[in-house]
């Protein structure tokens, strides 16, 4: 092909090739965030420790009393007198959660949300939640769970706060104290405690 | 030969990952030679980890006695100490420290279901509990994908915002004496 035929077909090209539009714009929607601090609850728990979506560098963060924390609720561990109080999340913090969760993948939670939760494995959380997808911490919130009813409910826009907070507790966690869930607790250690009043 | 040079110079540059190389080198120089007892503290999995220039741990980490920034590092750890680790399918598994507060098991010996939690024990049982009757010695979250206990507990972190002090089993001096442990 000659030059100028090179010439002329790439003016055709570009031609036809539109502009984009001023007003091309993609509108949003996403769940209400009345209620999300109890999601926030769950997500700190199950999700939130330093190492996984407490993470600075993750996508998704999410920010609480034992993970995250934004700059001023930092654990009060400069201190030697007394254990360090990890004070819960504030609503800044529970706001910064709500933005990142929300920002995931906008354009299908726009969808999902209009569809008043329907079809929720369209979104990445739910099916990494779920373990339907690839997800290093497995399946926290496999179908039917508590976990994945508190995030269900959040889409549908009406957060199921009783749920919420049950499915905060951490499952893999099987003791607190010594006289959680009978004697099972009791073997963790070899010897009685010592209280933290006698030292 | 050259050109063949120039080629396997470059696809060796390509292989290398920036990021494992940064986060070895972020682990300081500490004089000992490689083997248990060095980089007190620091983030073992740094190395030791897929990929990484040393055989890969799934756990590792140190344990100091009390908060304490004025010992060398070495002389800070908690010998004997007892890690209890259990994870997702509650199976319970222990690791112990060494002389200076060092403990690893490797992958290949130790690859246990996320997430998992942990407490620790003392070289003789002792642990605490709070006037709630709650124990004291446990992560106060689960750990979700590393074992490389240096990876959130960062040496010398103070009101950090991302990361948490170095594990210590007692706060103060006073403390790991009223346990039963010298300093």
């Amino acid at each position: 092909m000659s030059r100028m035929r090179w010439v002329v077909f790439a003016a055709i090209v570009i031609a036809c090739a539109s502009p984009p539009q001023r007003d091309e714009r993609v509108t949003t929607i996403a769940p209400n965030d009345n209620g999300f601090k109890d999601v926030s609850v769950f997500l700190v728990h199950q999700c939130g420790s330093l190492d996984c979506h407490g993470s600075r560098f993750r996508s998704m963060r999410v920010y609480g009393s034992v993970g995250l924390r934004l700059a001023g609720n930092t654990p009060g561990d400069t201190s030697s007198s007394g254990r360090e109080q990890l004070s819960q999340a504030t609503p800044d913090e529970i706001r910064q959660s709500y933005l990142s969760v929300v920002g995931l993948e906008p354009e299908i939670l726009s969808d999902v949300t209009r569809e008043r939760g329907a079809n929720p494995e369209r979104l990445t959380l739910i099916r990494k939640a779920r373990g339907a997808e690839n997800h290093k911490g497995y399946n926290l919130a496999p179908p039917g769970s508590r976990g994945d009813t508190c995030l269900l409910s959040f889409l549908r826009g009406a957060v199921d706060s009783q749920t919420c907070q049950d499915a905060a507790e951490l499952e893999a966690s099987p003791c607190l104290s010594s006289s959680d869930k009978g004697s099972e607790c009791a073997g963790i250690f070899r010897t009685s405690p010592k209280p933290s009043s006698s030292m | 030969m050259k050109s063949r040079a120039l080629f396997f110079a470059i696809a060796f540059a390509a292989c290398a990952d920036p990021v494992q190389k940064d986060a070895e080198n972020a682990v300081p120089d500490d004089g000992k030679r490689d083997g248990p007892e060095h980089h007190v503290g620091y983030q073992c999995t740094a190395c030791h980890t897929n990929g990484g220039s040393a055989p890969e741990f799934s756990f590792g980490g140190t344990i100091f006695k009390f908060r304490d920034d004025t010992c060398p590092l070495d002389q800070r750890g908690l010998a004997g100490a007892r890690v209890i680790i259990y994870d997702r399918d509650k199976v319970r598994h222990e690791l112990f420290t060494n002389s200076v507060g060092n403990f690893y098991v490797s992958r290949e010996e130790y690859d246990p279901p996320f997430p998992v939690t942990v407490y620790i024990e003392g070289p003789n049982g002792e642990h605490f509990a709070g006037d709630d009757g709650r124990f004291v010695n446990q992560m106060r979250s689960h750990i979700g994908r590393d074992g490389g206990c240096g990876f959130c507990h960062k040496l010398g972190s103070r009101g950090d915002q991302s990361w948490v002090p170095e594990i210590y089993f007692a706060r103060t001096e006073n403390e790991l004496r009223n346990a039963g442990l010298s300093p």
